[in-house]
């Protein structure tokens, strides 16, 4: 039997597993709305924590990550710090937002907003916006789940036939279970990935240089840039320090406000759960290590990649690892990719639904279920077709995205947390804040110091959001959670 | 311990992570020497502000959950 066959052999088995896990965990959930969207607020820590995580890390960890520090040397290093900083406001605002979603019957970004700011416009905006940011984020994981298969299986697994298994066992249990099926494949799928980026991240650079402080040493000696930050750009030139902190600094902003993991607040079954995950949440931060380790000790690597993104696979497969070994890495890749990727396909047929349509359209419990299926269908089938079809370039458009995303945090926090706040400041905000973020994504070489345009855009969004709200005499009153609903934890159907 | 003190004292740490790993902050720690627990010192100190982060949340969580008893 060639290696290939048993790759392919655990691959399979790790499918299989995960579409079990996945329908019998969508079999605890009600039929509604919120059955479906909000897992009837069942989620206990355990659950959230591999929600979170397995959310938050994409496909990007383990091709990414692994590319940046090959590549650019410690300007990867941003990932690890964005990551705990962003969390923070979530200790705060996660509770908050889950108390008023548990009040008011929220399951959406664009409701909790607008129950404070009515404005149709602002549901559809926030629609728009989400769904504009998460087509490119999902093409990139089904990419990364067809490179990932092609690789491995050296050619024999095509592609297309690679995204398309992956994405067929998403589809299926999405369908079938909605976000409870996510939650539990999400468990398993982050157990399988933290073991394999441990596993991965220490054997290689032992295997390869005799432990990690050798391999720095060698490293230092032959590319010092590479390990002085800010490091290098996509060039390979020494990137600035406007970039480096910039990004770091749009990053975390947009961490919390991403819409599939803000929702996750509406599933958790109660606010203990969402500080807990938080404080937990480093732990995640730090499996990221070795990840970064095993795209140090591709530097030195005596042969290079197609692209940088594909050094980790590279490496695996050159380095004549055991072929268990091969697919575990292999399933620990798809696991970051399935397990973002069915909470962005979840989230985008959700928000299309809930702030997109309903708010205009009257749509009947049953059908607006059966219609947020059909979503994740054709959600599901135009990334595939845009990402694997027409093999896209993906780059511009993920980095758009999150520049996008950073502009929904100032009608968020307002809306929670600023009395004074307006519907109309909001609004202005929100469109000034996006039309600065695009052209300066559109016109990279106007902004100053390099500095990411999500951040340029929330200087013109935040402004907006503040001048108007002054000028305008109505503020919208606040929208108190009831006083003992952070007692009451248990789950509550949505009118 | 208060909560209420845990809060700030947390707050206070991640600003102060904040200014650690952002310009102008990280400037005076972005080289790669000298190299602790076999990491360049950069990368350690990135890390190491994860850990404090880590205990900083602890350490908010730990208070409150005394709290609500």
């Amino acid at each position: 039997m060639e290696s290939w066959h048993v790759v392919t052999a655990v691959v399979g088995l790790y499918l299989v597993a995960t579409l079990v896990v996945g329908l019998v965990g969508g079999k605890r959930a009600t039929h509604g709305v919120a059955g479906y969207v909000a897992a009837d607020r069942q989620f206990g820590l355990l659950a959230m924590y591999f929600v979170v995580g397995g959310t938050v890390f994409s496909a990007f960890a383990f091709l990414g990550g692994p590319g940046w520090a090959y590549s650019r040397g410690v300007a990867a290093l941003y990932i690890l710090s964005y990551g705990v900083l962003g969390i923070l406001p979530w200790y705060f605002l996660g509770p908050r937002a889950a108390q008023l979603g548990r009040a008011h019957g929220y399951v959406t970004q664009a409701q909790l907003v607008t129950g404070r700011f009515p404005s149709r416009t602002l549901s559809l905006l926030f629609a728009i916006l989400t769904v504009a940011a998460f087509v490119p984020y999902i093409m990139l994981q089904m990419s990364g789940a067809g490179i990932v298969f092609n690789a491995v299986t050296a050619g024999h697994v095509p592609h297309w036939l690679g995204a398309a298994l992956a994405y067929g066992v998403v589809v299926l249990y999405v369908l079938f279970g909605g976000v409870s099926a996510v939650g539990w494949t999400n468990v398993f799928q982050g157990i399988v990935m933290m073991a394999a980026a441990w596993i991965l991240g220490i054997y290689i650079p032992n295997l390869l240089y005799g432990g990690i402080g050798p391999m720095f040493e060698q490293v230092l000696a032959a590319r010092p840039e590479l390990l002085t930050l800010p490091g290098l750009d996509a060039s390979g030139q020494p990137w600035s320090w406007g970039a480096y902190s910039s990004t770091l600094l749009s990053s975390a902003i947009g961490l919390a406000i991403w819409p599939h993991l803000f929702m996750k607040a509406f599933t958790a079954k109660s606010d203990a759960t969402i500080r807990r995950t938080v404080v937990l949440f480093p732990t995640f931060q730090l499996f990221l290590v070795p990840l970064l380790l095993v795209g140090f000790a591709g530097v030195l690597f005596h042969s290079a990649p197609a692209s940088a993104d594909f050094i980790l696979p590279h490496m695996i497969l050159e380095t004549g690892m055991p072929a268990l070994v091969v697919g575990l890495f292999c399933a620990g890749a798809l696991a970051a990719s399935m397990s973002t990727g069915d909470a962005l396909l979840h989230g985008a047929a959700s928000v299309a639904i809930e702030d997109g349509i309903a708010p205009f359209v009257q749509i009947e419990e049953r059908r607006r279920r059966f219609l947020m299926q059909l979503l994740v269908l054709s959600i599901g089938g135009l990334a595939y077709w845009l990402a694997v079809i027409q093999q896209r370039s993906l780059v511009w458009l993920l980095v758009s995205a999150y520049g996008i995303i950073d502009q929904l945090a100032p009608p968020l926090y307002a809306a929670i947390y600023w009395k004074r706040a307006t519907t109309r400041g909001v609004l202005a905000g929100l469109v000034g804040g996006s039309a600065t973020s695009v052209f300066f994504f559109l016109n990279p070489a106007l902004r100053p110091w390099e500095i990411h345009e999500g951040v340029l855009g929330l200087v013109v969004n935040v402004t907006l959001l503040v001048v108007v709200s002054r000028l305008d005499p109505t503020p919208a009153p606040m929208r108190p959670a009831p006083a003992d609903s952070s007692v009451n934890a248990s789950p509550q159907p949505v009118s | 311990m208060t909560h209420r003190t845990a809060v700030r004292i947390g707050i206070g740490i991640f600003i102060l992570y904040a200014l650690a790993v952002h310009w102008p902050g990280v400037l005076a720690f972005s080289g790669p020497r000298p190299f602790i627990l076999g990491l360049p010192f950069n990368f350690f100190w990135v890390v190491l502000w994860i850990v404090l982060g880590l205990c900083a949340l602890l350490l908010m969580e730990v208070t409150r959950q005394r709290e609500d008893g």
